[in-house]
């Protein structure tokens, strides 16, 4: 059996442990209980009675004497409840005193045939402790009251049963305390790790002030996040200084590049030259902007200035744009109306330009590109799918990694720096939605964005909702 | 009329300077935060560029206490580091507009015709080249006094293009400025919207109003030339 607690695995190890010591000291004392009772002391002083009396001369004064010595014994200690008896070899009696229990003598049976050891007979009513010395002309028989010796040996068993249910209680109670106790500064370290993220790297795990074991782990692992959280602002800060170091030569580069170009004369081979830098410094540019919005985005700290969105035209622009980038593919679109959500416009499109770049490059000859906009609940979904060689399965979780590139085979006819889809996604993020690579039909492939829609009412428009209109374009 | 341009940045200053000088602007330069700000008190300009990162006073500091002694004149920010957080905060601030480096003269140029035709509710807003006109505000285009009909992204670029008749764009300019940066460079979208757009407002083949620049990219032709 295997327990996932383990709070529950260190109670039950100690509840096994300490009950079973327990319960072999308990079992232990059991058998002694009859020793504390002071039963030996009683055998030995029958023993010595009866046979101190055998060897005394067998007449009727002297077992008088020995029976008023029996009853000031038993005057003088309550507990010795002791009576004599004298019975001939042919087991009749020959003399007995004057407390002596009257069914005990069946019960002993022939005296030759008793062991001399002392034993305890059970009468009706009573239990007694019975030495017998044998003579070869009469036994002689000392028997005390076993009343006060059972009674007491009861209250022994008693209290010593509570003891052990006490005893097995504390053990449990005490486990369960030292469980709690060992586990409650794991719970703190996982609520403490739990609530750490790369967002919020400043936190940390205080320490008890104890200078255990725990004490240990929590400094190291607080020294661990001081490191983490140093060499993750060093890298935001580092990627957020070196967009800035490039920017300002490159706005120089790109604003003087422009001058010259519009100064060369129309035509020439210098304004060609200056139109292909001008053209390479716009890529320069874009690797930029996106290296310094992941970089955000790793900081957490993408915001997003929105404004009420027609997700439903800027879908049908690209759709246009599509048909102009890619006329050999077919476009299939399920555009829904009134498809408005909260949005950066800029950040938005460029989002959805990602997905619709790679529904091109990455489509086979004479393929289809299927748009469906929809509402689902409170989410807008857009869907993007393009036929497709397929995306093999181990590198369907990589796709969302930066500088992936699926396709190497095709890559080169594949323009751009491999940070589109995890760049679009951490813009879903940022508006509170997601974008995920969906599970496709064989030989589709098929990227869904879900947003939040704007609320109905704030929108500007209150179009039909949800009705969708199905057209096939070419 | 009159810009002031706060930016420490020489080179950056003076191809800004050059740009809006050849669209008919009188511009100032100022290379220091704390006297940017006192001639923008001291003199009225029609509007300012201003730099975030300068030295002594920073860009958005010039702006607040600019905006708290009640100046109304429009300012534009030129934003380097974290673009968006401090876009919003310029916004939010009481800048007109903002420019994310690297930019483009004319991009500036449009922003500065759009922030001074807002606040002084002037009348910026009919293009002419040839027989066409394009009116910003109301979307229409006229040729010979006929209406011209026109997609969204049609529209954007003819009016992008017209803004400066003569100068010269690139396809990725025009990618950037009308379809959102961060398109594909390497596409024929301009191409085919440019055919679109000539069928439709210039069919002389002989003498087009929208010239390609072989090599480089396509331009407005300007009046007086070709």
């Amino acid at each position: 059996m295997k327990i996932r607690s383990f709070r529950l695995r260190i109670l039950v190890l100690s509840v096994v442990v300490s009950g079973l010591v327990i319960l072999g000291f308990g079992a232990w004392t059991w058998t002694m209980i009859h020793d504390l009772t002071g039963i030996h002391r009683l055998d030995s002083e029958l023993v010595a009675l009866a046979s101190g009396q055998a060897s005394a001369p067998a007449d009727g004064r002297a077992w008088r004497a020995f029976e008023d010595a029996l009853a000031r014994l038993s005057e003088a200690d309550p507990t010795h409840q002791l009576a004599f008896a004298v019975l001939s070899r042919t087991g009749e009696n020959i003399y007995r005193s004057a407390p002596w229990p009257e069914d005990l003598l069946p019960r002993l049976g022939h005296p030759e045939n008793s062991p001399p050891h002392p034993r305890t007979v059970f009468l009706n009513a009573s239990a007694w402790r019975v030495a017998l010395q044998h003579r070869p002309e009469r036994s002689l028989i000392v028997a005390a009251d076993m009343g006060p010796y059972l009674a007491h040996a009861h209250r022994l068993q008693a209290a010593f049963l509570l003891a052990l249910v006490m005893a097995l209680g504390c053990a449990g109670g005490g486990a369960w305390f030292l469980a709690w106790q060992a586990v409650r500064p794991l719970t703190a370290l996982i609520e403490a790790t739990e609530g750490i993220t790369a967002q919020a790297l400043e936190q940390r795990i205080p320490q008890r002030g104890l200078g255990d074991e725990f004490d240990q782990l929590i400094q190291v692992f607080n020294e661990m996040l001081e490191r983490l959280e140093r060499s993750f602002h060093h890298a935001t800060r580092f990627s957020a200084d070196a967009a800035h170091e490039l920017k300002t030569p490159l706005t120089i580069l790109q604003g003087q590049l422009e001058q010259a170009l519009q100064e060369a004369p129309v035509g020439s081979p210098l304004q060609q030259n200056l139109g292909r830098l001008l053209e390479e410094v716009q890529r320069l540019k874009v690797i930029i902007r996106r290296l310094l919005l992941l970089s955000l985005a790793d900081a957490g700290k993408i915001r997003v200035s929105t404004a009420t969105l027609q997700l439903d035209e800027l879908v049908a622009q690209l759709i246009e744009d599509v048909e102009i980038l890619a006329p050999d593919v077919k476009v299939e679109q399920e555009i829904g109306d009134g498809m408005a959500v909260e949005a950066d416009s800029a950040l938005l499109q460029q989002a959805i330009q990602n997905l619709v770049n790679n529904a091109i490059k990455y489509n086979v000859e004479h393929g289809k590109i299927r748009f469906q906009l929809f509402r689902t609940g409170e989410m807008i979904r857009l869907a993007v799918a393009n036929t497709s060689e397929g995306i093999p399965e181990q590198e369907r979780g990589q796709i969302f990694r930066r500088f992936y590139r699926a396709d190497p085979a095709h890559s080169r006819k594949v323009d751009g720096v491999g940070l589109g889809l995890s760049l679009s996604r951490e813009i879903l993020r940022a508006h509170g939605g997601k974008l995920w690579l969906a599970d496709a039909p064989e030989g589709w492939v098929m990227f869904v964005m879900e947003l939040p829609a704007t609320p109905v009412g704030d929108a500007s428009s209150d179009r039909r909702e949800g009705s969708n209109h199905v057209t096939s374009g070419s | 009329m009159k810009i002031l341009v706060v930016e420490d940045e020489k080179q950056i200053a003076d191809f800004v300077k050059k740009g809006l000088t050849e669209q008919g602007f009188l511009v100032e330069l100022c290379d220091h935060g704390d006297e940017g700000l006192a001639r923008m008190m001291d003199t009225p300009y029609d509007a300012v560029v201003l730099d975030i990162m300068l030295p002594g006073r920073d860009g958005l500091s010039i702006l607040k206490q600019f905006r708290k002694k009640g100046h109304t004149t429009p300012v534009i920010l030129l934003t380097a580091r974290s673009e968006l957080d401090e876009r919003i905060e310029g916004l939010n601030t009481g800048a007109d507009d903002y420019m994310t480096k690297p930019f483009y003269v004319e991009e500036l140029t449009a922003r500065l015709h759009a922030v001074m035709r807002r606040s002084s509710e002037e009348q910026m807003s009919l293009l002419q080249a040839g027989d066409l006109t394009v009116n910003v505000l109301t979307r229409e285009v006229k040729r010979g006094g006929a209406p011209v009909k026109l997609t969204s992204r049609e529209f954007s670029l003819l009016e992008y293009l017209m803004r400066n008749p003569g100068r010269v764009y690139t396809r990725t300019q025009m990618l950037e400025h009308v379809w959102g940066y961060d398109f594909d460079p390497s596409t024929n979208l301009v191409d085919v919207h440019i055919q679109r757009l000539r069928k439709k407002v210039s069919p002389d083949k002989e003498n087009p109003l929208i010239e390609t620049i072989r090599g480089v990219g396509y331009r407005i032709r300007k009046d007086g030339e070709g």
